[in-house]
């Protein structure tokens, strides 16, 4: 058995019981108001726990037998590769683009009106609505083309910016009521 | 209404309800519009290496129904749209293929093994118009197939199935999904029962929103389209970028661009053809037929099937147009018999048909399943109509593949060199900004990002997606018909066992599960 394949097929044994276990025994009790079969005004009938019980108990069942399968076994490749560094730039990448996005707009709306207009006012209007979009999905765009490209260039940031405009006016001009990020949570 | 009210009112849908532009007695359609569109945009998209049908059909379904809203009229624009990318789509992954020796699509890996050495000899223009004769040739007959057989199956379903069958019929449905999609049966079983357990929350009948958590987010539960793209689409972008990000030193050559060359197709040699289209397409609508089982393994049967019946020169592998015709009828014939289940049983097959599911779902005014095909003769089922009207739209797309599917191939041939690395973020954000539009709260962006993480980590795990996805489609209608029979049954608590055809039903879930689990020796890692 190739190691990696072990732990994965471990791995997913552990977290699908782990998971199943403790919605079974934490979260459905706590979190579900009626039972797997439930009585209401002397009616017997099927209650909301029926299902998550169910699927739990299944993914309980499944994740105990690749477990052991895997115990048991000899031989079995991995599928894949899942690359920590990979996620990790990824996660700062996304987490940059995103936190870009929902700040730009209302930090710059306090600046230049000195707090007095908020930016839930200028939301939808020109330019304000696509400043937070088009820093932020700029920089979650050029990151990502940069962490698969390992080349970052000008040239790159500027096809990045480009491409977040052209998104920016494909959704905003065509249509008066519809939002770009992260503005209908103003 | 009789049959032939039904079809004709169903054509008339199509073609007349929603007119975007009347020119006196010509009318032109939304439906009739965005189906050429959808079409062309597939064929597009397919033939661009590292995209595929449910990235334009995960951009497109938000942005259409902002559009269009939730509105009956919305209904055939949209699927429409979705039926003519799923067209498309599986005949544009040929022209890679062939020229660039890079399938569009997974599917189309078979067509690279005759298709390319066929444009290294000249013949790349000839090696299109083989693929096309084929795809479309397995297109139409697996829609003629759909469309005789999705009526009388649901009919069959509806006369003879009563409530406790037919949810023993989804759990079989379901645990056949969960064994053939991969390659580990258990590992299967535990996405679709994963799948089942996130549908449950924020759901149910209660007053209070089950394993919402308190959370005003999850109380309504979560966004299905975000769920669902998220999972499919994000996490097939994040795997790509990793494949990216790993092969920095490992860059490969670019591929080299082929000229179409020879493109004659001779009336004799498409009859040459046909016996290797006939088998193939007979073979790819029976399995589209099966849910969850794809194209990639309809294409290596209609290929080994074709190899089998060959003689002569060039042999198979070699740049045999018998090999082209042999792969592209066969997924191409997938497409319209995937839709027998969607249509009849309400039981979304492959990807295209969980995204037309989910569209009808999120449109409301039509419920796939055996309800549809109710021809009731005193009232209109308006249902039905929409279903008539589908698959006229099904038929307009393949008059339009048949048409212009050819000349279009040949055009994309030298327009496709966009590289994955940029392509696959801007694709990102523009499906991180589509699922937004749709319901304006970053909590779904978040809740997207989230479900593309998992898909990640389901894919490099060898943990199968179309379980979780079709059994997170599922189980609304599997949770509704249990209570329902239930109740029927009078509180019994054997009722899915009292009936002969659930018991049968439930046997053969428990022997595919048990069968294929015991039968499949090591598991191969599977994506």
């Amino acid at each position: 058995m190739t190691p990696r394949g072990h732990l994965r097929n471990l791995a997913v044994a552990l977290t699908g019981c782990g998971f199943a276990l403790l919605a079974l025994a934490v979260w459905i009790p706590l979190d579900v108001d009626t039972g797997v079969i439930d009585v209401w005004r002397r009616n017997v009938r099927i209650g909301d726990a029926m299902l998550p019980v169910f699927s739990a108990a299944g993914m309980a069942l499944a994740g105990a037998v690749i477990g052991v399968r895997s115990l048991l076994r000899d031989a079995e490749p991995a599928a894949g590769r899942i690359d920590p560094r990979f996620l990790a730039w990824l996660a700062a990448t996304l987490a940059a683009g995103l936190a870009l996005m929902l700040l730009t707009g209302p930090i710059l709306a306090w600046i230049v009106t000195g707090g007095e207009t908020p930016y839930r006012v200028l939301r939808a209007t020109a330019p304000w609505k696509y400043l937070g979009f088009a820093l932020g999905g700029t920089v979650m765009t050029f990151g990502l083309i940069a962490l698969s490209q390992h080349r970052p260039s000008w040239r790159l940031a500027a096809l990045a910016f480009v491409a977040t405009l052209v998104i920016a006016l494909l959704y905003d001009l065509p249509f008066d009521n519809l939002l770009l990020p992260p503005n209908g949570d103003f | 209404m009789g049959v032939f009210d039904y079809i004709l009112a169903g054509v008339f849908e199509a073609f007349t309800a929603n007119p975007a532009l009347v020119l006196g007695p010509l009318v032109l359609s939304w439906p009739v519009i965005l189906v050429a569109l959808g079409f062309f945009t597939g064929v597009l998209i397919g033939a661009t290496p590292g995209l595929s049908g449910p990235f334009v059909m995960a951009l497109a379904l938000p942005i259409l129904i902002s559009i269009f809203g939730f509105t009956p009229d919305a209904l055939l624009p949209v699927l429409g749209f979705l039926v003519g990318v799923m067209k498309g789509a599986t005949l544009g992954g040929a022209v890679p293929a062939i020229l660039f020796n890079t399938p569009g699509t997974p599917d189309a890996f078979m067509t690279t093994l005759d298709g390319h050495p066929m444009a290294r000899n000249g013949q790349g223009g000839k090696a299109l118009r083989v693929a096309h004769f084929a795809s479309v040739s397995g297109d139409s007959f697996s829609d003629i197939v759909l469309f005789v057989c999705a009526p009388f199956l649901a009919i069959s379903i509806e006369a003879f199935l009563g409530l406790p069958e037919k949810a023993a019929l989804m759990i079989l449905s379901l645990s056949f999904v969960a064994v053939v999609v991969g390659k580990d049966t258990w590992k299967g079983l535990l996405a679709a029962c994963f799948g089942l357990f996130v549908a449950s929350i924020g759901t149910g009948t209660d007053s209070y929103p089950r394993l919402s958590l308190g959370s005003d987010v999850l109380a309504p539960g979560l966004p299905t389209i975000a769920v669902v793209i998220g999972v499919l689409v994000v996490g097939e972008i994040l795997v790509s970028l990793q494949e990216m990000y790993l092969s920095k030193r490992a860059r490969r050559a670019a591929a080299e661009q082929l000229a179409p060359g020879d493109s004659a197709l001779s009336l004799a040699e498409r009859r040459r053809l046909l016996p290797f289209i006939g088998v193939s397409m007979s073979i790819g609508t029976m399995i589209g037929a099966l849910p969850g089982i794809g194209t990639t393994l309809a294409a290596a049967m209609g290929y080994t099937a074709g190899r089998k019946m060959h003689r002569g020169t060039p042999a198979f592998g070699q740049g045999a147009p018998e090999g082209i015709a042999a792969t592209e009828a066969a997924n191409s014939a997938v497409s319209g018999a995937n839709l027998i289940p969607a249509l009849s049983l309400g039981i979304p097959g492959n990807v295209a048909a969980v995204f037309i599911i989910l569209a009808a779902d999120t449109i409301g005014g039509f419920n796939p399943g055996p309800a549809v095909f109710r021809f009731s003769a005193e009232e209109v089922n308006p249902e039905l109509v929409v279903a008539f009207a589908l698959f006229t739209l099904m038929v307009v797309a393949n008059l339009l593949n048949w048409l212009t599917g050819a000349w279009f191939m040949r055009l994309l041939g030298g327009l496709i060199r966009i590289p994955k690395q940029v392509l696959l973020p801007i694709v990102l954000l523009l499906t991180l900004t589509s699922v937004y539009v749709e319901g304006s709260a970053m909590s779904d962006v978040y809740i997207l990002l989230g479900f593309g993480v998992l898909g990640y980590l389901m894919r490099q795990s060898g943990v199968p997606i179309l379980p979780f996805v079709i059994a997170y489609i599922l189980a609304g209608p599997l949770e509704t018909a249990i209570r329902n029979a239930f109740e029927a049954s009078g509180s019994d608590t054997w009722f899915l066992f009292s009936s002969p055809v659930s018991l049968l039903f439930l046997a053969l879930s428990a022997a595919i599960v048990l069968g294929a689990g015991w039968l499949r020796g090591t598991p191969t890692p599977d994506c």
